[in-house]
């Protein structure tokens, strides 16, 4: 008789209710939400209190220089965040469209797995030549404007710091991007830390860069919500 | 870098090409190879030993993906109901994403409870989910 009730009792209340997490993703917060392709995910940690990471986010070792250590700073001026970033990042910015967060890995990782909410573009987009459509279109993705024929008085005036000169190059307006919060496979991958680089390179500023350094890594590590992409594009 | 790198090849395509009929020429043509060579095969080679890390990787989707969805956003809508024949891996994993309230009592079972939970399951005709909380209930006894 007790069980019978107490099973009753128990669909119900998950039905209806949040269920209080005893392994929270913070102090101030048992889980989170976020979009990832059209779908509510709820991003929180494993709860079993005996899980194990196994597999290949368990390995140690890696060759050096294909996966060497990677410095904490990315690249000069962009700040490197940790997970309680992230999630501030999910709940604030991408919430609000007014940030993206980035898989920088190859799609054969991005395939087998990311963390939600994320976008993929390979850092061997951001490599390609300036006017590779697909860099085109991944800038413009971003919030990047397209310019053409401007005038040489123009940017002259924008080099010393007018007009907004900041946030503008010769072929980009980057003045109303979004924040981008680059992540990939942990400390001891450069594929989010080449993207930054080549990002910078056009021109991308600094200060609307954010570096993820943990990446699936440290989020494997906190058996944080991962999910496997429902298509190659996202 | 990169764009140095194509700046570069425009450069060779503009002024050496022309200029491989002659000896200079073919001698530019020479050394920018062996220039350029390493960077670009270390780049091939890196992209190659990423690879072969990604087809080592296992899918990483985790539990908490597919199942913890005890908010009530993320329940399932609609009639959700189990379906026949699921092997017991497949019943558990369906159980624990769409009626976790029923996991949650199944998975404190016994080992020899949950074996009997899911005999119970695959003997019924429609593997219907009333079938199993039943099951739940009486060997939890």
């Amino acid at each position: 008789m007790f069980w019978r009730i107490a099973v009753s009792l128990g669909c119900l209340l998950v039905s209806t209710m949040t269920w209080a997490n005893e392994v929270k993703l913070d102090a101030k917060r048992d889980s989170l939400l976020v979009i990832d392709q059209g779908r509510v995910i709820t991003v929180q940690r494993i709860q079993d209190l005996n899980n194990e990471i196994t597999g290949f986010y368990a390995r140690t070792s890696r060759p050096c220089p294909h996966f060497c250590i990677q410095p904490h700073a990315a690249a000069p001026g962009v700040l490197t965040v940790s997970e309680i970033e992230v999630f501030d990042f999910m709940e604030g910015p991408l919430a609000r469209g007014e940030g993206v967060l980035i898989d920088n890995r190859l799609e054969s990782f991005y395939r087998k797995g990311t963390i939600p909410g994320s976008i993929h573009i390979p850092f061997t987009v951001f490599e390609k030549d300036p006017s590779d459509p697909e860099l085109v279109a991944a800038l413009e993705r971003l919030g990047a404007i397209k310019r053409d024929g401007v005038s040489s008085i123009t940017r002259m005036f924008e080099r010393i710091g007018l007009f907004g000169g900041r946030y503008k190059t010769d072929n980009w307006d980057f003045s109303r991007v979004k924040t981008v919060l680059m992540w990939c496979n942990g400390p001891w991958c450069d594929q989010s830390p080449r993207g930054i680089r080549a990002l910078l390179d056009l021109g991308f500023p600094a200060d609307r860069i954010l570096y993820y350094r943990g990446g699936m890594q440290m989020w494997q590590l906190f058996g944080l919500t991962t999910v496997v992409p429902t298509s190659a594009e996202n | 870098m990169q764009s140095d790198r194509h700046d570069f090849w425009k450069q060779c395509a503009v002024t050496v090409y022309p200029m491989s009929n002659s000896v200079s020429g073919r001698l530019a043509l020479v050394f920018s190879l062996l220039w350029t060579a390493p960077s670009l095969i270390a780049e091939a080679d890196y992209l190659r030993a990423l690879e072969q890390e990604a087809a080592g990787a296992l899918v990483v989707e985790s539990p908490a993906a597919s199942v913890p969805v005890p908010s009530f956003f993320d329940m399932p809508v609609g009639d959700v109901e189990l379906g026949p024949g699921l092997s017991k891996e497949e019943f558990e994993a369906r159980l624990k994403s769409d009626f976790y309230g029923s996991y949650v009592f199944y998975s404190r079972l016994s080992a020899d409870a949950r074996a009997r939970v899911y005999e119970d399951y695959l003997n019924s005709p429609d593997g219907g989910i009333d079938v199993v909380r039943d099951a739940i209930i009486r060997h939890a006894d």
